[in-house]
């Protein structure tokens, strides 16, 4: 008879990369077939943090063998160090290594630290040096995705030097704080990122490159910039932003903070704006379809209504956060973007209002994804259909305001509404910070109480034409699910895999029952 | 166009080319032969099982091509299985193995992901001792190893 031991060598990693890590090392105890077969992947993701005698020791992280590890190296595929470690950890050299990241989670460590008495205290100074550093990534030059925040030695001119002319294939690279002291090493940090094809760098701090100006990065395509402290840091300023992104010309999708976090002054991102905006009507990026922007309201509001107005390319996706979106911008993206957009996010504090979100919803015709924060039922207009018919994840809350009567009748109109949207496999009835992001004029807070019913008797059993859908959500909606409305949920959403929000009075056997049918269930979730 | 698939214990399967071809080593086969009507045979395969593995073809014959994930998380998740095909792996143990033998030999990805996550949904959540249960496998660790290996891999991290 064949069994889970005639599986041949090959096979069984396949198995290992859908298992957890506890599950893997309940696998290791099994029997000496399974150790060999599982063990192998156990080692695929190494994270080495500080161990007794360093500084920033955590009690609860059980150390990994610096011995064990070395005859292990050809199985690690991602490889982590936190903090500064032991200099042997920096000498290994992995011939399959695909992810190296190198952080300093000290911010994480002394939380934890905080909740357990037992640990060392914290260190005060690193010991480790950047030579270290720039050993590992000589020795390794397999991975394509390289994560660098906050490095506790700030890399010198070779590490980035080593990367530039060894590195096989690099692909992403996420840098974040420190990267370079030195105007050698941010010369050689720059020529660097002209391997990558995603470039993601928050509060980059680097010494100016006069080189900068003269690199172009000819294979990026996914660019994330973002700025948080003030101006008189070394950090890298908008500013070289714009100069970065003009030396991308293949620029896809672009995630760009032009206002650093502090800053109180509008008038340099506002020149800055608009020196982007100039490029846009060049058509500098021809390929650029892809905008992600935050904090541009007030005065910069007015920017991104120009921006939007200028752009020449069709817009695919637009995520835009804490940033005034109001009917101009609404008009604007009617009038052009409408039959391209494919992904539209609007999250919390962007003053969308309730008739802008139908707005969307009744004339974006091929829109797929899509994210407000609130659509009141009653601006519901049965007559007019809602045209997304390609809708596959859908976020908003429906609420009613406090003086509705008769909210059954309009609950029932919003099921309808729903019910037509068959292709829906995400929908998020939820709220986050329980309204007090939503910042539309007509919105009290008290409304963000009055959520849709989402009880059978309320019309929930017309949701059953969402035959495809695999995430429900209702975290913080001040709704309850109870045994009914369950069952019926794993009886007509046979795909379903992931149920977010509250439940109560649920039989034991149900909870089995859900969890047998590979349905995840948590009281609330992170905001994708 | 048809092909003819051979089993190992000589029964001819005669199914639409675009079936056959969900499995790569046909494709590559058919590609390589060019147009001829000589059965295909699959000495790897029994009969019951190449049944069950046209079964999935047909019922996949118009999924669009897999194109290998360009990321680099290594967490996969086993709770994604669709309901048709959850229930196409409603077997016994002997049939669920030869399956993933059958979609490795014939190079079904998609089959062969569905299968190893049924695995991994079996093991999932349970001791070494339930597991040994399930897959009726003996303990053939000393005491001793055991609290050795279990000292030896505590450093692991959630993946």
């Amino acid at each position: 008879m064949t069994g889970i031991l005639d599986l041949p060598e090959e096979i069984r990693p396949f198995i290992g990369k859908f298992l957890d890590t506890k599950s893997i090392q309940a696998c290791l105890l099994v029997s000496r077939s399974f150790h060999q077969s599982f063990e192998p992947i156990l080692w695929q993701k190494v994270v080495i943090r500080p161990s007794i005698s360093d500084p920033g020791y955590d009690i609860n992280v059980h150390p990994v063998d610096v011995n064990a590890l070395r005859t292990r190296t050809r199985d690690v595929h991602n490889y982590v160090i936190h903090d500064t470690v032991a200099s042997e950890f920096y000498q290994l050299s992995f011939p399959h290594l695909r992810r190296l990241q190198l952080s300093d989670k000290g911010l994480e460590v002394s939380s934890r630290a905080a909740k357990n008495e037992d640990s060392a205290p914290l260190p005060l100074i690193y010991l480790r040096q950047a030579s270290d550093q720039t050993q590992l990534v000589r020795l390794n030059p397999t991975p394509r995705t390289l994560v660098v925040t906050s490095l506790p030695a700030t890399p010198d001119a070779e590490f980035w030097e080593t990367i530039y002319s060894t590195w096989v294939s690099p692909r992403i690279l996420h840098a974040t704080g420190p990267v370079a002291s030195t105007e050698e090493a941010a010369n050689a940090f720059w020529r660097a990122c002209t391997r990558f094809s995603e470039l993601s760098l928050l509060s980059l701090t680097a010494e100016p490159s006069p080189i900068l100006s003269t690199l172009t990065f000819p294979r990026v395509r996914r660019l994330n910039l973002q700025t948080t402290s003030s101006a008189q840091t070394r950090e890298v300023k908008p500013q070289d932003h714009l100069f970065l992104m003009k030396a991308c010309p293949q620029l896809k999708h672009l995630t760009w903070d032009a206002i650093p976090y502090s800053s109180t002054s509008t008038s340099s991102a506002s020149a800055l704006l608009s020196d982007f905006r100039q490029a846009i009507e060049q058509n500098h990026w021809p390929y650029l379809d892809s905008l992600e922007f935050s904090r541009l309201y007030n005065k910069l509001g007015k920017e991104l209504v120009l921006l939007l107005q200028a752009f020449p390319n069709p817009l695919t996706a637009l995520r835009l956060k804490t940033c005034a979106f109001n009917s101009r911008v609404l008009a604007l993206l009617k009038d052009k973007k409408f039959e391209s957009l494919r992904i539209l996010k609007i999250y919390a504090n962007c003053g969308i209002t309730s008739k802008a979100t139908l707005d969307i919803l009744t004339s974006c015709p091929n829109i797929e994804v899509f994210r407000s924060t609130h659509i009141f039922a009653s601006d519901i207009n049965p007559s007019k259909p809602w045209v997304c018919k390609r809708l596959r994840s859908l976020t908003v809350c429906f609420i009613h305001r406090e003086s509705t009567p008769n909210r059954v009748a309009l609950d029932q109109q919003v099921y309808t509404q729903l019910a037509k949207l068959t292709d829906l496999t995400r929908l998020d009835l939820g709220q986050y910070s329980m309204g007090y992001t939503i910042s539309d004029p007509e919105f009290h807070l008290k409304d963000a109480m009055n959520t849709l019913d989402l009880r059978l008797k309320a019309g929930l059993g017309q949701l059953s034409t969402l035959t495809k859908l695999r995430f429900f959500g209702y975290a913080n909606s001040f709704q309850v699910t109870g045994q009914a409305e369950l069952s019926w949920m794993m009886e007509h959403w046979k795909e379903l895999r992931t149920l977010i929000g509250q439940l109560d009075g649920i039989e034991r056997s149900a909870l089995r029952a859900m969890e047998a049918r590979g349905v995840e269930y948590r009281l609330s979730g992170c905001e994708i | 166009m048809t092909v003819i698939l051979v089993s190992s214990d000589n029964q001819d399967f005669k199914v639409d080319k675009e079936v056959a071809e969900r499995s790569i080593l046909i494709k590559n086969m058919l590609e390589d032969v060019g147009e001829s009507d000589s059965p295909i045979p699959l000495p790897n395969v029994t009969s019951a099982v190449l049944t069950k593995v046209i079964e999935y073809c047909e019922h996949h014959r118009n999924d669009p091509v897999q194109v290998p994930e360009e990321t680099d998380d290594p967490r996969k998740r086993s709770n994604d299985i669709e309901e048709w095909d959850m229930k196409f792996m409603q077997v016994d143990q002997e049939m669920l193995f030869e399956i993933i033998l059958a979609a490795n030999y014939l190079d079904i990805k998609p089959l062969l992901d569905v299968g190893c996550k049924t695995v991994a949904n079996i093991i999932k959540g349970k001791t070494p001792e339930e597991i040994r249960k399930a897959f009726n496998i003996v303990n053939d660790f000393t005491p001793e190893e055991e609290a050795q290996i279990k000292k030896e891999n505590e450093w692991a991290e959630d993946r």
